[in-house]
């Protein structure tokens, strides 16, 4: 008795298991990597956005005296505005106005249904 | 009874259901594998982009900047303490550099494209050096494959870009193209003066 059981093979329902286990696993392993290329995906963009916000930040280095704003859209999708303004100045200080300036850099872009947004903030000088 | 066997049509179902899932399995894998190289092909290239675009900004930012030259020596040398030259489509300045074989100091560097490859080539910055002969200059391809590479200056900031820029003048920002695999790189922008 114990010989004919061991012997007998394996009944539909057990291969219907195990072949739906590892259909499981590989979804599991398919989705996994879906997500890596998407990360990848984004992490390009984003090394894309901050270089163009340093590009941008290097390029306004310097603005005139009260103010500046611009911005734009790059072929690669990518929005880009500069906006500086004149930092506020001390009662005693030193520098005329508009010396100094806050300065900030932003890059938006699409990433399927959701928005992305690099900025970038400095002080730079005015004349 | 316990004798029988199979019947040819139960071998032939169980033999089909299994090369479906062996077919599925092994697609499967297949894509797990091109998928898994095509990450580390992009991860490299992001790195290479983030790695050379920094690198760049920093030799070039720290560059020995012109502008008002504070000397120290009291028999008024006459060496030029700074130097850019513009050429087209490559250009070589002076800039502190913490690598090489010299633990550091001040080195003559250019950078221009040779064949499809962005090279970055330095000499120690020595006295009287008037003619750096870059032939013998140390060497390191920063970018392979670049299909562009293209340089502008401008000395103003509303000024336009401009591709031909008098060698002995030095712009106030230099921009870099770089096109590589069919895509243009964000501009490199960098600010001499800074």
């Amino acid at each position: 008795m114990f010989l004919r059981r061991a012997s007998r093979g394996f009944s539909l329902l057990e291969l219907l298991v195990a072949i739906s286990i590892l259909g499981l696993s590989l979804g599991a392993l398919l989705r996994s990597s879906t997500t890596a290329t998407r990360n990848v995906a984004t992490d390009e963009r984003y090394v894309y956005a901050v270089e163009l916000s340093k590009s941008l930040l290097a390029q306004y280095s310097q603005v005139p005296l009260d103010g500046f704003a611009n911005s734009g859209e790059t072929s690669g999708g990518f929005r880009w505005s500069v906006d500086a303004r004149p930092l506020p100045r001390g009662e005693t200080s030193r520098l005329g106005p508009g010396a100094l300036h806050d300065i900030r850099v932003a890059v938006s872009w699409r990433d399927g249904i959701r928005e992305r947004r690099v900025e970038l903030a400095s002080v730079v000088p005015g004349e | 009874m316990t004798q029988r066997g199979f019947t040819l049509i139960e071998v032939m179902v169980s033999i089909t259901i299994l090369s479906l899932v062996m077919l599925l399995t092994v697609s499967g894998l297949r894509t797990l594998a091109s998928s898994q190289t095509r990450i580390e092909a992009k991860t490299e290239r992001n790195d290479e982009l983030r790695l050379v675009s920094t690198f760049l900004r920093d030799l070039l930012g720290s560059s020995v900047s012109p502008g008002p030259v504070v000397s120290l020596s009291l028999g008024g040398g006459s060496r030029p303490d700074t130097y850019f030259e513009a050429m087209r489509d490559a250009f070589a300045w002076k800039a502190p550099m913490t690598m090489g074989e010299n633990a550091g100091g001040r080195f003559l560097l250019r950078l221009s494209r040779e064949d499809s490859a962005l090279v970055l080539r330095w000499l120690p910055d020595e006295e009287r050096v008037q003619f750096p002969q870059w032939n013998k200059a140390t060497a390191k391809t920063l970018v392979d494959d670049i299909t562009t590479f293209e340089t502008a200056y401008r000395s103003e900031r509303d000024g336009p870009w401009s591709a031909d820029w008098p060698a002995q003048l030095t712009p106030r920002w230099v921009r870099i193209r770089v096109q590589k695999d069919g895509r243009y790189w964000p501009d490199i922008v960098i600010d001499l003066a800074r």
